[in-house]
This record gives C-alpha cells, structure tokens and sequence, in this order.
C-alpha cells in the first residue's frame, strides 16, 4: 500500500499528537499511584511532589487491616463478577444461537427490543426493582447482584454472539448434522469454537460492566458485608474520609488493577469482538 | 384390543408437549431481561402517575397531574434537563474529534509501536467511581495537580476552586468524562479505518488528493457510519452515566452538575420520593428516544450506503 | 502524448526481487502490455511507473521528464484499477469531476470534459448514480472515464477486465481497442491473460519471475518466443514440447527423442555442434494426421481424448514414452477414434528448438505444407 512522502509538518503534527495523548491518558493513572505511595501529610506539601520522596506502603496495608473492610469488598465483587460472566456466557450464547439460526415469529421484534433496553435509565428502575428485591429476598445477596448485572451485560452479548454466529457458514452446521451430530451437539461442536472471540469478548464485557458497577450495589444491598468495590468504596471515603486521598487512592488503584490485568491479558479479543461485531454492522 | 392401542396411538413426531427449541433456548435471556429491566420500566410508568414517598406509603394516592405539574415549576429539573444536555453534547463532540485524531495519529504509527495502542485503551476500563475519585483530587483546590500545572503554565494566577465553582465543576466533571471515554472512540475509529480499501486511497493519491483532501473525499466518508453508531452509543452511555458524577461532585456544587440520572437517583434514594422520581424518570426516557429517533433519521436520510 | 522510458528499473523487499533492473522504451501512442503469471512483477512494474511504488534502482522518464521521484498526482498520468476503486460515496459525475476539481480547473470546462467523456463511454445517463447501483460493466466504464476525463499523457490499466463475466470480457476488449485507436494516448496495460495481451497490445512484454522474458509484437511473440517459458504461456492449447538430443549432421540437425526423428535444415544463425539435449517445440495446430504409410520425421501416438469446439477439434494423444501431445484440427474435417493410434507431422507454422538447460530458443525451423525451410 502506498505511502505518502512525509513532510515535516505532518511528522511533526502526528509524533507531537501521540506525546500529547500518551501523556494525557498516562498522567492521571501515574498520579493516582503516586499518591497512593505518599503519607497522608506528604499529599498535602505544595507544590506536590511527582514521586513522593518516602514512599510508603501504609495505605495499601492499611486497607486490609483499615475500618472499611476492602478485601471484603474485593471478594465480593470478584464473585459476583465471576458468576456475572458465568451466566451472561451461557445465556447469551442461547439467545444468540436462537436469534441467529432459528425462525420463528417475533424473531426480529425480540433483536430490536433487547437493544432498545439498553437506552433506559437504570436509575429509574431501581426504585421499582428495589421493591421488588425486597419482595422477592434478593436484596442484600449475591444471586440478586448477579442477575442485576447480567441483566446489565446480556444485551450486548447477544448481539455479539449473534453477530458472530451469524458469520459462521449454515452449511458447516449442516455438514455436522448429516454427519450425525444433533443440532445442540453440532452447536457444541462446531460452531463455539468458531465464534471463541465473541464469547470471550462477550465475557470480558460482563466482567467489565460488573466490576464497574455502581447502582445496583449502591442501591440494591445497604449491608455494608455485601458491598461491591465501587459501592464500598462510595461509602468509605465519604464524609470525614474524604480527605484521605492517598488511602483512596491506594483503594482505587487495587480496585482497578484485576481489570488491567485481564485486559492485558486478553487485549487481543477485547479488539477483535468489539471491532468484529460493529464494523459488520 | 382397542384400549391398549390408544395409550401407544401417538400423532407421528410428538411424544408429549414439546417445547420449542427457540423457546428454551430465548427464554432465560428473555426472563432476565423482563425482570430486571421490563418489570421496574412499566413499575415506575405506574408509580410517575402515584404521589407515593417511600416514607409516607399510606398517603399513597392517583395524582398524574400533580407530579407532572410539579416538573414544570421545578427548577432542578430544568437545570437537570439543561446539565444532561450540555454534559452530553460537550463529551461527546469533543470525543468525537480528539477520538478522530487519536484514531488517525495512531495509525500512522510504524507497527512496532502498536503496542501504545493498547496503552491508550486503558482509561476507558477504570470503574466511572475510581474515574471520580482520580479526577476529584487532580481538580482539588488544596491538593489538586491541576492548578499547579496550570499556574506554572501561565494560564491562571491563582488556583481555582474548580469543583466548588458552579461552572468550573461542570468543565471538571466533563473532562473527567472525555477522560474516561476517549479510548472508545479510538477504538471504534481505529477499526473503521483499517476498513478503508486500499485501492481506493491510492485512487485518489493519483488523482492528486493531498492529505487533506483524501481525509474529506475518502476517509469521512468511509467513516460515517461508524461515527454515527460510536456518537449513538455514547449519547445513551452519557445520559445514563451515574458512576462518575456522583463520585466526583454528588451533583454538586449546589445542583450545579446534577444531571437527570443524578437528580432522579436523589429523587428516589435521598428524599424517597418515588412517586415524582418515576415521573422524572419518564421524561428522561422520552427525551432520550426523542433525541436518538431524531439522530437516525437526520442521519440515515441523507445515506442508503 | 508522451512515450514511457525505463532504465534500469527493478524492485526488492528485503532478500525477494520483485522486478530484476529492467530496460523498457515504450513508444508515444503505443499500447503496450505486460503480461505474465501471477507474481511475475508486472503489477509491481506498474506501480512504479504510476508512482505508487518508488524503485529500489533506476530511473523513470514520461516523455522527457524524469519522474523516478515524483508523486503520482505530479506525472500526468492515470490509473485504472482492477477493482475500480470508485469514490463510494460520490455519484458517477462527481467521481469523474473529482480530478479536475483538485487541480482547480474552470467549472465549466470540468463539465464540459465530463460530459464529453460519459458521451464517450455511453454512460451519460448514470451520472448521477452511485456505483452502488451500477453494474460490474458500467462501473469499469466509470473508472475509463475518471482516468480519461484528465486527458493524461499515459494511461495504466491493472487488469482492469478480470472482474467482468466472459462475454462482457469480450466486448469490453474490442471497446477498449477502439477507444484507443480514438484517443491515441499511449497506454500500459497489465494482464495475466494472454488472449487479451494478443488481442489488445501492440507490443508485449512477456514477464516471469521478475524478468522480462521477451518483449516484440504479437505475432512475433507468437511465431518467435524466445524461450520455452514464452512459447508455452503464449497460444491455447499451449505449444507442445518433446524432449531430445540434438545433433549436427552435415548440413542437417538431428533431433532424436524416443518416438521421433525429425531432420531439420541447420540455420545459418545456429550455434550447435556436437550433441546436446534439447525441446522440440510445435503448436498443436502445426500438426496434422498423415497416411500410415509416411516415414519421415513422423510421430506416432494413441488418441485419448478428442474436444469439439465447433470450427475446431482437439486431440489429446500419447505418445510411445508416455509424454502428451496437442493436435489442433480443422472442425469440418474427419476426426480420428478415441483409443486409435494415428500418425501426424509437422505441416506448417514454427518447429521451434529451445536448449534444455538454458530454455532459450536456438532455432527454428518454418514449416509450410509440410516442407521445411
């Protein structure tokens, strides 16, 4: 593919674009460690230090062993993160499949109205859901938070997943089929491992939008014991805390780093399903 | 003789009730969805046209007119209605473009550095609370990093109390968002430009387009439909953005960054109103649908591509 | 109108030659083609006359200008590509008037030129379409019409007819010819199919490999390929080819394989002597089935299969050792049984002798109503 000669103004404009990003998207997150090294004093010296000059690990300790009870929050949002991914996976592989492979009336009212949850306000929900919880015995456990969050990440997924499946040939299906396979088996068999990317992407999203989460922790437990880490975290550094940046900002930073990892680790299907599905579309 | 054939004499294919193969398979998802999301949307249709507080569950009564009256007299609503546009709209069209600059710079990256890319990705997967809570220290008036880099730049005298300004903590608070949400844009520009045909490029290179030119005839074009879909996407994600608002600000100061979803959630969990905080949430919806319904059509008349 | 000159052009990426240092004269208003098999270089060649590709060595001149260093749009020339590269989102008139509006050109002459252009190639009435709603043909027309309406000093063509289906392969051929010989502006013309390179060029560069292989007309490349690799890619059903040894006697050439003797004149040009191994090649069409009762430089072969083609008819035998041969014959003439063993000799056209190591062309001998010369 050809390329164009370079001019020094064009070099100039995209390497002084990059810097100015790189810096502009690092700096905050650089900051956000930083301080979480520095004292409590240290935080408030003027100007503030890049890197503080006694850098200390109290605040990390501190949030084990600190009022809030962090790595219970911790575990519960792995928890309820993992099982979120669990159930979104299979539950959207079905509606996918269906939706892609299977005729039958409502098929595309179904496709249009589970995208179209997506555009109302969860906040107004959560008052009726709430009551509903309440009635129901979900409030304050960890199935209630789950199905919230699922119900949160599935209609993405199907979307995913049916446009992924939507892009395996019918007829490979159909040779499984003849060959001896019944459908749910030539599912099993032959189309997941074509449509891999989705589902992990699929997955990885659930995890993402549960361990994000801020209202349905929020509003759907108030026992502080079953709090996610956003929740808990909202109620931790309030008030008289909320001056205890460098604890805060050690909480965020152990708050946002299974999520760094895991993407990391999986950047290549996060792109790739994200991408995959729009473009397509 | 004849009694014995009966309990064997089945119609062909159908042992007993068969449930439909589409049916099982839709029906959790469907279940899920209905109860989480289906249920309290019609639930709080009902509840906008009820007077009903939480703490006062007996005086519950039929009063459409008086909560919708309500609204109209209501100056927080009108400035939550004024906030959420503006917080909306400003994050947005300001991604738009840095995204599209990202996008593009990126791209012109030699492959060894696509790496960065990656990087660049990373502010987008932080919980919109810690987003909150990073950015409510680097806007601190006492210990914000903000200020000082600006005084040292030259571009303020004195630090300012950005998040304790009605304004300033509007700019605050949407920086913080484009902050957040930039990668996205990246991500989805990146893609629709790898999309582009090569020869179609290189057609235009030999007709003479400089850079310029191929980036309005070929590259716009090209990406239309992807920046509709990415503006679509994050118009609805910014109406609905809870997390970062209320982390950094709580709505604050004075109502000053309060937008719908943070007035409505006020509305039902502060001051247990539901009554009035599901009329609220009514007309958050409808102007949402309104809005998109008109950005597709505006949108997709001017293209059959 | 300018003439095309390469010096010394050649591509590499990395350890892999792409086009060895080539020397190339292309005339004014000629119509040139670069044929050859895929991979062969002549893509690449014409990237970097149009200026797509820079070469790693050598110099480019479009008239007299040296252009080796020059962008595309600074050479004057245009580019038809094989998959037509239309701007989707402009009409057909915007597509053509694209060009023009860059280089800042009068409205009105723009239209002018478009217009004329669209008059031209017959698609007037779809200028304000979109390729979208054109078809495959009338969309290749809108590419002609793009490169056309700048009335550029070279026109280069990427195989601008594979994606057509056959008949319209055809007639777009003639149309293209005509629209040259109207035009006169010289044009390059890259192709992997030989009927077309044939049909259309008035020179021909034959590539493989990165080499040019032989340039000359058609029917030179036809009737005098200069190597084995040109003489089979050139004809269809392509030239067979016998392998044997070859040795001067007297006045005569002796061409020995197992199941044939042929006595050739010996050329004066020929640089022979003593024995070597060597291709006997003959285009089917230069034999034909002769009586039993002949002996001289005669083959015998048992038929396979035989295909009608209406004013033709193709035999497919075998000979002694096993190896095959084509035999092309007149369509109305009796053909001979599947499975019978028939006798042919070279009756006219070229018997050509290529060197077996070398796989270049040594001699050749004319052969008209059976007798050499």
């Amino acid at each position: 593919m050809f390329r164009r000669r370079l001019s020094l103004g064009w070099a100039a404009f995209v390497w002084g674009s990059v810097a100015i990003i790189m810096i502009w998207t690092l700096f905050p997150i650089f900051w956000m460690l930083s301080t979480s090294f520095k004292t409590n004093l240290d935080v408030f010296k003027m100007p503030p230090e890049i890197w503080p000059s006694h850098p200390t690990l109290e605040n990390y300790i501190g949030l084990a062993s600190g009022i809030n009870p962090i790595p219970r929050f911790f575990f519960n949002s792995f928890l309820t993160a993992l099982l979120t991914v669990v159930l979104t996976i299979v539950l959207a592989t079905f509606a996918g499949y269906a939706l892609s492979r299977l005729k039958f009336r409502f098929r595309d009212q179904i496709l249009v109205s589970v995208l179209v949850t997506q555009m109302f306000p969860l906040v107004v929900m959560l008052a009726p859901l709430y009551l509903l919880y309440v009635k129901a015995h979900l409030l304050n456990t960890y199935l209630g938070m789950v199905i919230a969050f699922t119900s949160f990440a599935l209609p993405f997924g199907i979307w995913m997943i049916k446009g992924f499946i939507d892009s395996v040939p019918v007829e490979v299906e159909q040779a499984a089929m003849v060959d001896g396979c019944s459908r749910m088996q030539a599912m099993r068999l032959v189309v997941l491992p074509l449509i891999t990317p989705g589902i992990v992407a699929t997955g990885i999203f659930a995890f993402l939008d549960a361990w994000n989460n801020l209202l349905f922790p929020l509003t759907l437990t108030n026992e502080i014991a079953m709090k996610t880490l956003p929740a808990g975290m909202v109620m931790a550094f309030s008030g008289q805390f909320k001056s205890d940046w460098s604890g805060m900002m050690a909480a965020s930073f152990i708050t946002t780093l299974p999520v760094l990892i895991i993407f990391i680790l999986l950047q290549r299907y996060l792109v790739e399903g994200l991408t995959g599905g729009a473009v397509k579309g | 003789m004849a009694n014995r054939l009966k309990s064997q004499d089945k119609p062909r294919g159908m042992r007993k009730i068969l449930i439909p193969l589409h049916v099982k398979l839709i029906f959790p998802s469907v279940f899920v969805l209905g109860l989480v999301i289906l249920y309290p949307l019609v639930s709080s249709l009902v509840l906008s046209l009820f007077n009903y507080e939480l703490t006062r569950p007996d005086e519950m009564k039929l009063s459409v007119l008086k909560n919708y009256g309500m609204m109209i007299d209501d100056d927080v609503f009108w400035l939550s209605l004024k906030n959420t546009l503006v917080f909306t709209g400003v994050s947005v069209g300001v991604s738009l473009i840095v995204g599209l600059i990202g996008a593009i710079t990126l791209d012109q990256l030699p492959k060894r550095l696509a790496g960065l890319r990656g990087v660049i990705l990373v502010p987008w997967l932080i919980p919109g609370v810690i987003v909150g809570f990073l950015f409510m220290l680097i806007f601190d008036v006492q210990v914000g990093v903000a200020n000082v880099i600006l005084e040292r730049a030259g571009i303020i005298k004195t630090f300012l109390p950005w998040l304790m300004d009605d304004q300033l903590a509007e700019i605050a608070v949407i920086i913080a968002n484009i902050w957040n949400q930039v990668p996205f844009y990246i991500l989805m520009f990146t893609a629709g430009l790898k999309a582009i045909p090569a020869e179609t490029k290189e057609a235009a290179i030999v007709e003479g387009a400089g850079r310029w030119q191929e980036f309005v005839h070929v590259t716009l074009p090209h990406l239309r439909g992807i920046l509709i879909i990415t503006s679509l996407l994050m118009v609805i994600r910014n109406f609905n953005n809870f997390p970062l608002i209320y982390t950094m600000t709580g709505g604050g100061p004075v109502y000053s960054t309060t937008t719908f979803v943070i007035y409505i959630y006020r509305l039902a969990f502060e001051q247990f109103n539901i009554g009035y905080a599901s009329a609220v949430g009514v007309v958050w919806c409808l102007v949402l649908l309104g809005l998109s319904s008109l950005y597709i059509k505006v949108l997709t008349k001017q293209d059959s591509l | 109108m300018a003439g095309v000159k390469l010096q010394g052009v050649s591509k590499v990426y990395g350890t892999t030659t792409a086009v060895e240092p080539t020397d190339l004269e292309i005339k004014d208003g000629e119509f040139l083609v670069l044929v050859g098999p895929s991979g062969c270089g002549k893509t690449t060649t014409l990237r970097m006359i149009c200026g797509l590709e820079l070469p790693s060595a050598g110099n480019i001149f479009i008239g007299e200008r040296n252009v080796t260093k020059l962008e595309p749009k600074d050479r004057d020339i245009a580019m038809v590509f094989q998959s037509y590269a239309l701007y989707p989102h402009k009409n057909v008139y915007d597509n053509m008037a694209f060009g023009l509006r860059i280089r800042k050109r009068p409205k009105q002459e723009i239209d002018a030129a478009v217009r004329e252009t669209a008059e031209m190639l017959g698609i007037s009435q779809y200028l304000d379409r979109f390729p979208k709603e054109l078809s495959g043909g009338q969309r290749q027309r809108v590419a002609l019409g793009r490169a056309i309406v700048r009335h550029p000093q070279v026109f280069l063509m990427d195989e601008p007819l594979s994606n057509l289906d056959a008949k319209l392969r055809v007639q777009t051929r003639a149309e293209l010819i005509k629209l040259h010989q109207k035009l006169k502006t010289t044009v390059i013309y890259v192709t992997h199919d030989q009927i077309e390179a044939m049909t259309m060029g008035s020179r021909l560069v034959v590539m493989k490999d990165g080499l040019v292989q032989q340039v000359g007309s058609p029917k030179e490349i036809y009737g005098y390929p200069a190597s084995k690799f040109v003489a089979g890619f050139v004809g269809s059903p392509p030239m067979n080819f016998i392998k044997g040894t070859v040795e001067v006697i007297g006045n005569n050439l002796n061409f020995q394989a197992p199941d044939l003797t042929i006595e050739l004149p010996l050329q004066e040009k020929s640089t022979w002597n003593g024995k070597s191994e060597a291709f006997l090649g003959i285009r089917p069409e230069g034999l034909t089935q002769v009586d039993p009762t002949e002996t001289k430089n005669c083959l015998l072969c048992k038929v396979e299969v035989v295909e009608h083609i209406g004013a033709e008819i193709i035999i497919h035998a075998r000979l002694g050792d096993g190896e095959e041969i084509v035999i092309k014959q007149n369509g109305y003439e009796e053909e001979p049984q599947v499975g019978s063993i028939v006798k042919v000799k070279p009756h006219q056209g070229n018997i050509h002798l290529f060197d077996a190591l070398s796989q270049q062309r040594i001699m050749t001998t004319t052969v008209v109503d059976g007798k050499m010369f």
